[in-house]
């Protein structure tokens, strides 16, 4: 006979409890163990000035599962023109691409990487090229893009939220696992 | 030992009547697991921006790590909230008593919910946005735009259900009386000690 707290089903309850943990941290254990792939270094550094115009731009990335498909690296003058030459090529985890500048001034440089599993990483990096030349950071990082209908957990509101829910979640588990029964009433006075 | 209250209404007939009588506890589970599988997601996701210091826009759970489509698509959430409602309202007939009010509280929150999914959906889908906004934009939007509406749609839905869920698993005699499910299942000795 089985019978709410007994030491079988204490045992029971124990055992669910303790494979629950075990799933959780293998979770997490895997989600540390991994980055998502990121713009870790740019030359021309974002937002640098230099007296002489380089003669290549290199971006290099970090992250696990750098797998690239597909590249995209273009940089463009202070006209608008491409100063981009030729295709450029992955060297490690460096993508580099030849330029050849002739002008001074500002000149922003556009990336694309597609990897496995529709992931993608993109964004831009500027630098200027000249005499007193003044350099501006692109900005910020394009990658994925903010979505209209945003399903990210960031903010404050998001946090009390998540909070809220994860008191629930091990109450909705207890209900789960546990043998329904009879709720006693509180008698009177 | 278990022993069934002897229902005071008859068993629905047909494949809703049998999934609201012996199969209600188990289906009730698998639906749970569901929900909480979406919760799992968003857990990890938290966890990837606070405790991994993730940027937000790659902080997208453990399925999107490996799928970013998923999360992307507007397509999958809007799937999630159907079956979130077909799951509340297939499951309703099986609760009775305060667990239902609840779980119907649950389900009329979710119906709205998706209402506010499928016009996302349908702004995506078309290209035509509503309110004059250059986004998919959603009526609580208007009012709430700095909430996150996806967490806390979802938050509102889940409160009424795990109550609804507590009653229905913790239910009176009274209420137990009127239970014609699975989930009735109780001790004997508890059914003599609440009489």
């Amino acid at each position: 006979m089985s019978t709410t707290g007994s030491p079988r089903s204490v045992r029971r309850t124990l055992a669910i409890g303790v494979a629950v943990v075990v799933v959780l941290l293998a979770g997490l254990a895997w989600i540390s163990a991994r980055e998502p792939v990121r713009l870790a270094g740019a030359a021309p550094a974002d937002g640098g000035a230099l007296a002489e115009a380089p003669k290549e731009v290199a971006l290099t990335f970090a992250g696990d599962d750098f797998r690239p498909q597909s590249l995209y690296l273009q940089v463009n003058g202070p006209d608008g023109a491409p100063v981009t030459q030729g295709t450029p090529e992955l060297d490690g985890r460096r993508l580099v691409a030849p330029v050849r500048i002739t002008a001074t001034g500002s000149y922003l440089v556009t990336y694309r990487l597609t990897l496995g599993g529709g992931r993608e990483v993109s964004g831009t990096t500027a630098f200027a090229v000249g005499p007193g030349a003044v350099g501006r950071p692109a900005g910020e990082n394009a990658d994925d893009g903010l979505l209209p209908h945003d399903h990210a957990v960031d903010g404050v509101w998001n946090l009390l939220l998540i909070c809220v829910d994860a008191v629930l979640l091990p109450g909705a588990v207890l209900l789960m696992l546990r043998r329904p029964r009879v709720r006693r009433e509180r008698s009177p006075g | 030992m278990t022993t069934h209250v002897e229902p005071v209404r008859t068993a629905p007939q047909g494949p809703l009547g049998r999934l609201n009588h012996g199969s209600h506890r188990a289906a009730l589970n698998i639906f749970m697991l569901v929900v909480l599988g979406h919760w799992a997601e968003h857990i990890a996701q938290a966890y990837q921006i606070w405790g991994l210091g993730w940027p937000v826009k790659k902080s997208k759970g453990l399925l999107g790590y490996e799928y970013p489509w998923l999360v992307t698509s507007e397509w999958m959430h809007y799937g999630y909230a159907l079956i979130m409602i077909i799951g509340l309202f297939l499951l309703r007939p099986g609760f009775v008593g305060r667990a239902r009010t609840w779980w119907t509280v649950a389900l009329v929150i979710q119906f709205w919910h998706h209402i506010e999914h499928l016009l996302l959906l349908l702004q995506a889908q078309t290209g035509h946005f509503l309110f004059g906004k250059a986004v998919p934009t959603s009526i609580l939007q208007l009012v709430f735009p700095r909430v996150e509406l996806h967490l806390f749609y979802n938050t509102i839905v889940f409160i009424p259900m795990v109550i609804g869920m507590y009653f229905h698993l913790r239910p009176s005699r009274q209420e137990l009386q009127e239970m014609t499910c699975s989930c009735q299942a109780v001790h004997r000795h508890e059914v003599a000690a609440t009489a």
